[in-house]
């Protein structure tokens, strides 16, 4: 855990130096303590698979993983991150190997326009990982934070009852 | 039979799936750029009057702020060159609340955000025209002459001899397209040459009105729109936003990107009007139509007229010697209304469809019966046979598939616990059309392998466009779909439709399929052979050894289709349990069977008429914007008042397709789903609450309220 005092010195200081891992490569970003993750992912590391839909925290479009959990990158403050592992769209597969939900989301039609589709993947990812949900409905519920407007609900859902039923792999 | 080596017709996945669930799809505000500045809108406060002041000394001083553009700095626009609702910052009027009335533009975001709100403006207020439900009761004439009052027969007047008579007024509210991608756009300028990075569902129309309001030639604008996250009708026109990011790229000297906050969406692209619309039936007690009125009043903005077609379902969907299709509307301090998926359609088609339900009702007949009974003949609003209808077919399919025959037809009677069970049905409709198109098509030949690129200014907004071009163009030319680029969204490509109206796919296949025979003609003339069997032009290239080869076509709908009336037709069944106790509506079960032509890709057209579907049950269940009457703003302005369907909302929906064959209305026989996909959908949902529950809400959306 990081010091409220710490913070406020790098307040001070004008940019902040925020060390992050994305993607399993390690990120420094020099930003002003305003800036979002969603925008400092986007806008100072040219990571634009993350997308903003409301940048209020109603659509989930800016979901992303950090330290195993799935967040809300544009209710996130870059620096509240310091030292925090995170995994954006760009980095859900393994190389050329794409994750079984991204297979998913492909076999099932579970978008059409895709500006979503990075915060659905990521929250199913994070979904899977919470363990919580195991009925459809309750996978339903879960995942109501993500809005899709194309209507592709059903794909999505029946993508990640695919990938629940795959069961462990990663 | 079909052609199991043909890719037409197989539900391939998306190609660009790929770059869809890896985040490599590149939407407006993706694009970098050197240098680049942030703008940031900032809106009027009130509905109608003139700015006074605008004091920006704070903001100006803002760290990062590099110019504040307001309508006593900005270049002159022209405010006619085909931009939709205004705002356009060339004069203090105000004329709807949240009209954008200046740009911040900063080194960053945020410090463009924060240096708006040091912004403070004085008006002088003028009194606002806001109460749409007082100013119906005097509405006007509309301007637009497809809109006068369209009469056949004795109109509403034989009304008075019918033996069983329906009246009854339906209400829709405002609504909003909400793409998930807010408006956005990064412009670039190198001397004058403009490239626009903005989502446009016409390419070459964005471009045209950006020329044009700019006062420069088309060909100095380039808009670049591969992908688009959703446009729903609300990225075909273009709006002001659009423009000002140019004007404060040119005025500040460098790229800038401006992107609509999810709030300033609900006052800056248009929305779906509210809709007041009195049906009247007379019928026999039989059950033949005699006469039906569809009257709508609807609102637009004070100084530019848009109204929603209400009355086009009521036009063609049943035999009935005397009707009255009429509009009138109420010019209010409001932003221009705009087309929103199945425009008309699907408001219009909640009115008529619950009406047919009522008459059903009384009548005590099967409303599938009912609407089988006065099936026309030919399309009774110009007197055209149909190239093909589907309607009846979409019903008798539909009714077998969902199990129609469980349905119980007195209300309130399907009870389990606490829930009513209702089941309903309703019918729609949507013009079939091809617009002009033109595609080019380069093949190469590298290492005994042809690849061809397929070149044409359509865009993919999701539909599936990408997809479906490349399955034409594998089949007009002999190549796996692995070995065909499709290049779209890009102005300078060969003009081509929108993805509007249902237009999209056949007019953008159709050119793609005229250019494949093009070429493979072409490629048959060069090679001087005579063949037994017509080759593709992929074994041409092979044994001609030809290296490069291109041609174009411009592509226009067949002079024939202009005889025929061509319509895509479904038959939408809704499956609803509505608590008796909280009054909640859930849609269980969705059926919806589509006549739509020839059927490109299975896959990607299920899940566009899904997603036609869901919409639906927003606009029956959820979605409603209300408007505050003390300002003239939106009271609902966020996903927290608004409510759009989310995961947990969406029950078990179904999509099939007739297996119809109509070439009349274009060469290849698609008909478009894009806009059917909605229409009757609502209607459906609040005729099964009806057979649930017995209660008719003629209001949409039916909320709990409604109910108890």
């Amino acid at each position: 855990m990081r010091s409220e005092t710490q913070n406020l010195n790098h307040l001070k200081q004008g940019d902040c130096t925020v060390n992050l891992t994305v993607n399993g490569e390690q990120k420094i970003l020099q930003v002003q303590p305003w800036v979002s993750l969603l925008d400092g992912l986007r806008d100072h590391l040219n990571l634009t698979g993350t997308k903003k839909g409301c940048d209020h925290g109603q659509c989930g479009a800016c979901t992303i993983i950090c330290d195993d959990k799935r967040i809300l990158s544009c209710l996130t403050l870059a620096v509240m991150k310091n030292g925090s592992e995170i995994t954006t769209v760009e980095g859900i597969a393994h190389g050329n190997e794409l994750h079984p939900i991204q297979q998913a989301f492909i076999d099932h039609d579970a978008f059409q326009c895709g500006y979503c589709t990075p915060g659905q993947l990521c929250s199913a990812i994070g979904l899977i990982k919470e363990g919580k949900a195991q009925t459809r409905e309750e996978v339903k519920e879960l995942m109501s934070g993500n809005l899709c407007r194309c209507g592709a609900n059903i794909g999505i859902i029946d993508a990640i009852m695919e990938v629940k039923a795959g069961g462990g792999h990663e | 039979m079909e052609d199991s080596n043909k890719s037409i017709g197989k539900g391939i996945n998306r190609i660009d799936g790929i770059l869809k669930i890896t985040g490599k799809a590149t939407y407006a505000t993706d694009y970098p750029a050197k240098n680049m500045a942030y703008a940031v809108l900032f809106k009027s406060t009130i509905a109608a009057g003139k700015i006074k002041s605008i004091e920006s000394t704070e903001a100006q001083k803002y760290p990062g702020v590099i110019k504040i553009i307001t309508h006593e700095n900005i270049l002159p626009l022209n405010t006619k060159g085909g931009l939709r609702g205004g705002a356009l910052l060339q004069s203090p009027e105000v004329t709807f609340h949240g009209q954008h009335i200046g740009i911040v533009v900063a080194e960053t975001f945020e410090q463009a955000t924060a240096a708006a709100h040091l912004i403070t403006v004085e008006y002088n207020q003028k009194e606002e025209k806001i109460d749409f439900d007082n100013l119906a009761k005097t509405p006007e004439m509309p301007k637009g002459k497809e809109l006068a009052d369209l009469v056949r027969g004795a109109g509403k007047s034989a009304l008075a001899d019918a033996e069983v008579k329906i009246e009854a007024s339906y209400e829709t509210p405002i609504e909003h397209h909400h793409p998930m991608e807010p408006h956005a756009t990064v412009a670039v300028w190198e001397g004058d040459q403009l490239t626009l990075y903005n989502g446009s569902q016409i390419i070459n129309g964005a471009q045209t009105a950006a020329a044009a309001t700019l006062n420069i030639k088309p060909e100095q604008v380039r808009i670049i729109s591969p992908f688009i996250g959703g446009g729903f009708g609300s990225k075909g026109g273009q709006w002001a936003n659009l423009v000002l990011t140019a004007v404060a790229a040119k005025m500040v000297g460098r790229p800038v990107k401006l992107a609509l906050t999810r709030q300033q969406m609900f006052n800056s692209v248009g929305l779906r009007q509210r809709n007041i619309q009195q049906l009247s039936i007379g019928a026999t007690k039989e059950g033949k139509l005699l006469t039906l009125a569809h009257e709508t009043i609807s609102h637009t903005a004070v100084d530019s007229e848009y109204i929603e077609p209400c009355g086009d379902c009521t036009k063609v969907m049943y035999e009935v010697p005397n009707s009255l299709i009429s509009y009138r509307v109420v010019p209010m301090n409001l932003i221009l209304p705009t087309y929103t998926r199945g425009p008309g359609k699907s408001t219009g088609s909640f009115a008529l469809e619950s009406a047919m339900d009522e008459l059903a009702y009384t009548l005590k007949m099967d409303p599938i019966e009912l609407r089988i009974k006065n099936e026309p003949a030919k399309d009774t609003s110009n007197g055209k046979p149909w190239s093909s209808r589907t309607t009846v077919k979409c019903l008798q399919e539909g009714a077998k598939a969902f199990g129609w025959a469980k349905r119980k037809p007195e209300p309130g009677t399907n009870k389990i616990g606490d829930d009513l069970i209702g089941y309903g049905v309703a019918c729609g409709t949507y013009p079939a059309r091809q617009r002009d198109s033109s595609a080019v098509i380069k093949l190469s030949l590298k290492n005994k392998v042809v690849y061809a690129t397929i070149e044409i200014a359509a865009s993919d907004l999701g539909t599936g466009t990408n997809t479906i071009l490349a399955q034409t163009a594998a089949d007009g030319l002999g190549l796996p779909v692995k070995q065909i680029n499709v290049k779209l969204g890009d102005s300078d490509l060969p003009p081509a439709a929108g993805s509007v109206g249902s237009v999209g796919a056949s007019s953008f296949a159709n050119a793609v399929n005229d250019a494949c025979i093009k070429i493979t003609d072409e490629l048959l003339a060069k090679s001087g052979k005579q063949f037994f069997v017509r080759p593709t032009a992929a074994q041409l290239m092979i044994s001609e050894y030809i290296a490069d080869f291109q041609t174009r076509s411009d592509s226009k709908a067949p002079a024939e289709a202009e005889k025929y009336s061509a319509h895509s037709f479904n038959a939408n069944f809704a499956e609803v349990r509505v608590n008796s106790v909280t009054g909640m509506v859930k849609v269980t079960r969705f059926l919806a069977v589509t006549g739509a032509g020839k059927i490109l890709n299975p896959k990607t057209a299920r899940s566009q008429i899904i997603g036609g579907i869901v919409w639906g049950i927003g606009m029956a269940l959820t979605e409603e914007s209300i408007i505050d009457p003390r300002y003239g703003n939106f009271a609902t302005r966020s996903f927290a008042d608004y409510h759009v369907p989310t995961n947990l909302d969406i029950g078990d929906l179904d999509a099939m397709f007739i297996n119809e064959k109509d070439f009349i209305p274009n060469k290849m026989g698609v008909k478009g789903i894009g806009e059917v996909g909605i229409v009757g959908v609502a209607a459906a949902v609040a005729n099964a609450v009806f057979n649930a529950t017995g209660k008719r809400v003629r209001s949409l959306p039916i909320t709990p309220d409604k109910l108890l």
